[in-house]
């Protein structure tokens, strides 16, 4: 008795709301988001007029400015910023993550200089990476105009690309001359749908670091193929109390693809083909999962639920003598502050091991930096992002090492990467990387990115833990192909 | 009474278990504060026996780039603000519930329920772009609207539980002596549920200090947001700072911990009075 | 009988106004968008209506019911571990002597501890190299040293159910201590001297009396439980696989990490009825003794 009339409560309610819901009225609040864009790019498209004036009149000069050769000329200003101060006491509101990253941290020391130059203040939204999705997904559906540069992990660009402004109008017009200074990788990650959306400015190399102290004891060379790899681990574990290699293979965050993406491709197998029909169920990737979960052996008991950052947390720790990871590690291993004695001082870095017999293959990933098309600020928005990606600027961050909190090995610029100067007070680290950068990857640049990786890091996951290769990753292909059909990709087949 | 040997075992064995529930209970909260004075490196061992450093809670108030001050602030006023609103409102709403017949009355209860059964996820963005119209983001007003239509629907619910328990004579008689409904509820009702009251005021407390997933969307600076939002700002691209994270937890616990045990006989009182008629 | 006509709007008005208004328009933008193709990635506008296709989904769709069964097997091992701790915990203190004063009175702090911080603290406790848990009970316990908490599917969906334990069994626990209070010793005693054992005693005295707190705590912990979602962030990642990928964690991916806003509405609506059909039991026996 009392479950149907339960039951009919809650079927009446259902009915009515389905009923209001076929009012055409439902999305009134976000259709006036395009709206308020077109405006944005009406008005834009005036300042682009009267900036195409100046810049008549002073596009020789600012292409030849020179950072040294401010001082002798008061009205040119470096960085290709725009001279005469336009944007004079506008605000721009900078989305980015991760206020304890070093580089991050150098930037918000740069603003005053910046606001010196363009008499335009900077304000960080620090998000905790944690929740940085979330709050990209709500800003972009919602539209409030809050943030007008945005930096995101590449991957997630596809997604939101319809939130971004494309940049070349802006690179043509500015006459932006490092776009080939950068390793062809990183500049992919902010390019998609054929146009540039993002400047790479956060820019990640794969590099191995490992214990030279420990290394040197037991007479072992850096490795350079994963079966030395794993040998030299067996020896760590053998002779020390360490493990030899700090895995990461929690579920998560698709930090278990790193390394597994890095087998794959080396066993000469993809994640897609050219149709985008799941291809890493074939052997190549059946074997680069066995060579994946065979490094479990020399790896620490916490490694199953590990991430990232867990994982270089015991190689500070000193629990761990070798890891595969992200070139700022770098920072971390040498701060006496979060790394034990032993770690400071003893990381030493290597080139990517490769897969035994096969070309080494490397592995970039990168933040870059955009416009949201909500912003009304676009402008004053685009100014500060030349200044942050400009190859002096990236220089300086990189050289200065007077400040733990700012200090940072990320550098984005092949031409600063290459740098005798940069390589000198950073170890070497630039110069490891480099090789590596000229043939590395990305993941897909796909909006279905996300779904799809999170099917694949759930197969890896339980591969390493012992469930069978090739049926796993059969059955991962078999899901993630639904995820692309549903999307239409196989429309045409 | 005469002890055998059978009895003492048990006896100690008894003292060893409720030993054991004492660890399981506070352990976790212990090892929380000891880490909390550890820094960086002793953080990841087990170390009983360190030097104890301030410096965990130093960098929470420096402004670099953490400031956990006005978020204190922020916390205080939100919640204290959404229990000194919520409770009162969800009580009347409770004896309404409980004392009246009316159309409609059990749809109206599961509408009510309904928006708090919802996953989270799934109404945080229509909660934002409302939110955004009325321009309430960013704003402790906002924050406290939000926190309100969580805590009255589960408050309703309880306080109605604890009216529906008591027998409705008992208002009668002081109707008919004259009092009005709102004389009623204040003075005959209301003494006799307040333990209810006070189990429904802990959780509309407790619920608004450590609610986490909207107040971070619905605010984007330190003019709005509670600390909540700070504490699991510090989950960073670099990992988690255990000893930073405990310093900062310490500080959302202890208010907590002050209350739970000023009133704890209350509230024991009430959770037991709920379940036992 | 016909009290308060008017009063009774008045004192249901603001509550009902506060919650609705806010509520009601999240509430039904969710179930408009469930019934539409909304993929972010795709339009930043809600697309076609779709008719039932994302429910229909659902229940074709492996992932989902694979949370289902999590949800389902989370709920079991949660809730019978909050009953039987909490029932072990309340014969323990029954007694009154300082120790267990203590101890109650300690009891109620984990309830104060935020959901997302208990995952990073059980996390942090559970660590094979510097967790204080872990070296405990490899201590203690030394047969139990090569078990990986989180590694392993049965036993990362225990500590799950750990974190909330840990908060509620104290709680349920004290309500159990207030139901043994109300036990007439007479009772108790006259079985005794019937030649009832203790154990006896408590299966056939103690426990009906105390079923109804038992029934209540059930359903309460089913619909928190039905909720699980701050801790798999914070402790899980939903993994080992996908062993702890519970409802409302999967909701929470299709949303924010996989932008299917349609999809994710509808499990959300799928995820209400579950709970309203446990809320509906729990005001049914809450009130089941008056109505009658």
């Amino acid at each position: 008795m009392k479950i149907k009339k339960f039951a009919s409560i809650f079927a009446l309610l259902t009915g009515l709301l389905v009923l209001a819901a076929c009012q055409p009225q439902t999305v009134e609040v976000i259709k006036e988001v395009p709206v308020e864009v077109e405006k944005i790019v009406e008005v834009e498209k005036e300042v682009v007029k009267e900036v195409e004036v100046i810049k008549e009149v002073e596009v020789e000069k600012i292409v030849e400015v020179e950072v040294e050769a401010m001082a002798e000329e008061p009205d040119a200003v470096p960085y290709n910023l725009t001279p005469g101060k336009p944007y004079d006491g506008t605000t721009v509101n900078f989305l980015i993550c991760c206020p304890t990253a070093g580089q991050f941290a150098a930037w918000q020391k740069s603003v005053d200089e910046f606001t010196e130059l363009t008499g335009i203040s900077v304000e960080f939204a620090n998000e905790p990476w944690g929740s940085f999705q979330e709050r990209i997904v709500t800003e972009s559906i919602a539209g409030t105009g809050a943030f007008d540069a945005v930096v995101w992990p590449d991957s997630w660009g596809p997604s939101f690309s319809n939130t971004l402004q494309p940049l070349e109008p802006l690179i043509e017009r500015d006459g932006i001359d490092y776009m080939d200074d950068y390793p062809p990788a990183f500049l992919e990650a902010g390019t998609f749908n054929d146009h540039i959306y993002g400047i790479p400015v956060r820019t990640h190399a794969f590099v191995t670091f490992y214990r030279q102290d420990v290394f040197d004891d037991l007479g072992l060379e850096a490795p350079t193929t994963w079966t030395e790899v794993l040998e030299a681990g067996r020896t760590i574990q053998a002779e020390t109390d360490m493990a030899g290699l700090s895995n990461y293979y929690g579920v998560g965050s698709a930090q278990n693809l790193f390394v597994y993406a890095l087998m794959l491709w080396g066993n000469g197998g993809d994640i897609f083909d050219d149709n985008y029909r799941p291809t890493f169920n074939s052997q190549a990737g059946v074997d680069a999962a066995n060579l994946y979960a065979s490094l479990a052996e020399i790896g620490p008991e916490a490694q199953f639920n590990n991430n990232e950052a867990d994982a270089r947390g015991s190689v500070q720790q000193g629990e761990s003598a070798m890891i595969v990871g992200w070139w700022h590690f770098a920072g971390g291993f040498s701060n006496p502050e979060v790394s034990v004695e032993g770690v400071v001082g003893n990381m030493q870095h290597a080139a990517l091991p490769a897969v035994e017999g096969k070309d080494p293959t490397g592995f970039a990933l990168s933040i870059p930096v955009g416009i949201s098309s909500f912003s009304r600020n676009q402008d004053a928005a685009w100014e500060w992002i030349k200044f942050i990606s400009h190859p002096a600027r990236d220089k300086a961050v990189v050289m200065d090492k007077s400040d733990p909190a700012t200090n940072t090995v990320v550098a984005s610029h092949t031409s600063v990467i290459t740098d005798p100067e940069v390589n000198e007070v950073n170890g070497g680290i630039h110069a490891a990387a480099a090789p590596g950068l000229e043939n590395s990857r990305l993941m897909p640049l796909i909006p279905e990115w996300a779904e799809v990786s999170s099917i694949m890091e759930t197969a890896i996951n339980e591969i390493v833990l012992g469930a069978d290769a090739q049926s796993t990753l059969d059955e991962a292909a078999a899901d993630v192909e639904a995820v692309m059909e549903r999307s239409g990709y196989y429309k045409d087949q | 009474m005469i002890k055998t040997p059978m009895q003492r075992i048990f006896a100690v064995l008894r003292v060893i278990g409720v030993l054991f529930i004492l660890y399981f209970v506070t352990f976790p909260i212990f090892w929380m504060a000891l880490t909390a004075f550890k820094n960086n490196r002793d953080a990841y061992s087990t170390k009983i026996f360190f030097e104890p450093t301030l410096n965990n809670f130093r960098i929470l108030f420096d402004g670099n780039p953490y400031d956990f001050a006005p978020l204190i602030m922020n916390s205080v006023i939100v919640s204290v603000t959404t229990v000194l609103i919520g409770v009162p409102l969800a009580v009347m709403a409770a004896y309404a519930f409980s004392r009246y017949k009316f159309r409609g009355q059990n749809l109206l209860l599961v509408l009510v329920l309904s928006a708090q059964f919802l996953p989270a996820t799934v109404v945080l963005l229509p909660y934002f772009i409302q939110f955004r119209n009325f321009g309430l983001l960013d704003t402790r007003t906002g924050l406290i609207i939000m926190h309100l239509t969580i805590s009255i629907p589960f408050a309703i619910w309880l306080v109605k539980g604890f009216i529906d328990s008591l027998p409705e004579e008992i208002e009668q008689a002081a109707l008919v002596d004259g009092c009005t409904e709102f004389q009623t509820l204040r003075y005959v009702t209301l003494p006799l549920i307040m333990p209810g009251v006070i189990v429904a005021t802990v959780f509309t407390f407790v619920g608004s200090w450590n609610e986490f997933l909207f107040a971070f969307i619905m605010t984007t600076s330190n003019r709005a947001r509670p600390m909540m939002v700070g504490l699991l700002a510090l989950n960073e691209i670099d990992g988690i700072p255990w000893e930073k994270l405990s310093a900062a937890s310490m500080i959302i616990m202890i208010p907590m911990f002050i209350l739970a045990l000023t009133i704890r006989k209350y509230f024991v009182a009430g959770l037991t009075m709920g379940a036992v008629k | 009988m016909d009290r308060g006509k008017y009063a009774k709007y008045v004192m249901l008005g603001p509550a009902v106004v506060v919650t609705l208004a806010a509520s009601l328009y999240p509430m039904y933008f969710a179930l408009v968008t469930s019934f539409r193709d909304w993929r972010l990635s795709r339009s930043l506008v809600p697309q076609d209506f779709v008719g039932f296709d994302n429910y229909v989904r659902a229940f074709q769709d492996e992932r989902f019911l694979n949370s289902f069964i999590v949800t389902i097997k989370y709920i079991v091992i949660s809730v019978s571990m909050s009953i039987v701790l909490g029932l072990l915990m309340a014969l323990l203190l029954q007694r009154k002597n300082w120790l267990n004063t203590i101890t109650k009175t300690l009891m109620i702090l984990p309830f104060a501890v935020s959901p997302a911080l208990r995952g990073f603290s059980w996390k942090f406790m559970l660590n094979p190299q510097y967790g204080a848990f872990d070296k405990i009970v490899d201590t203690v316990f030394p047969f139990m040293a090569d078990i990986n908490w989180l590694a392993d599917p049965l036993w990362a969906l225990i500590m799950l159910a750990i974190t909330e334990v840990w908060g509620w069994s104290p709680l349920v626990a004290l309500m159990f201590i207030g139901g043994l209070g109300t036990i007439n010793p007479e009772i108790t005693e006259a079985a005794s001297l019937d030649g009832a054992n203790e154990w006896q005693v408590f299966w056939r005295i103690t426990l009906p009396l105390l079923s109804p707190i038992i029934l209540l705590v059930t359903l309460l912990r089913i619909i928190f439980s039905l909720k699980i979602f701050d801790q798999i962030v914070t402790m899980t990642g939903g993994g080992p696989g996908d062993a702890t990928q519970a409802l409302n964690y999967f909701v929470y991916l299709n949303g924010f990490k996989f932008f299917d806003f349609g999809y994710a509405s509808a499990l959300g609506y799928l995820l209400l009825i579950l709970m309203l059909i446990a809320a509906f039991f729990y005001v049914r026996s809450l009130l089941g003794g008056n109505e009658s």
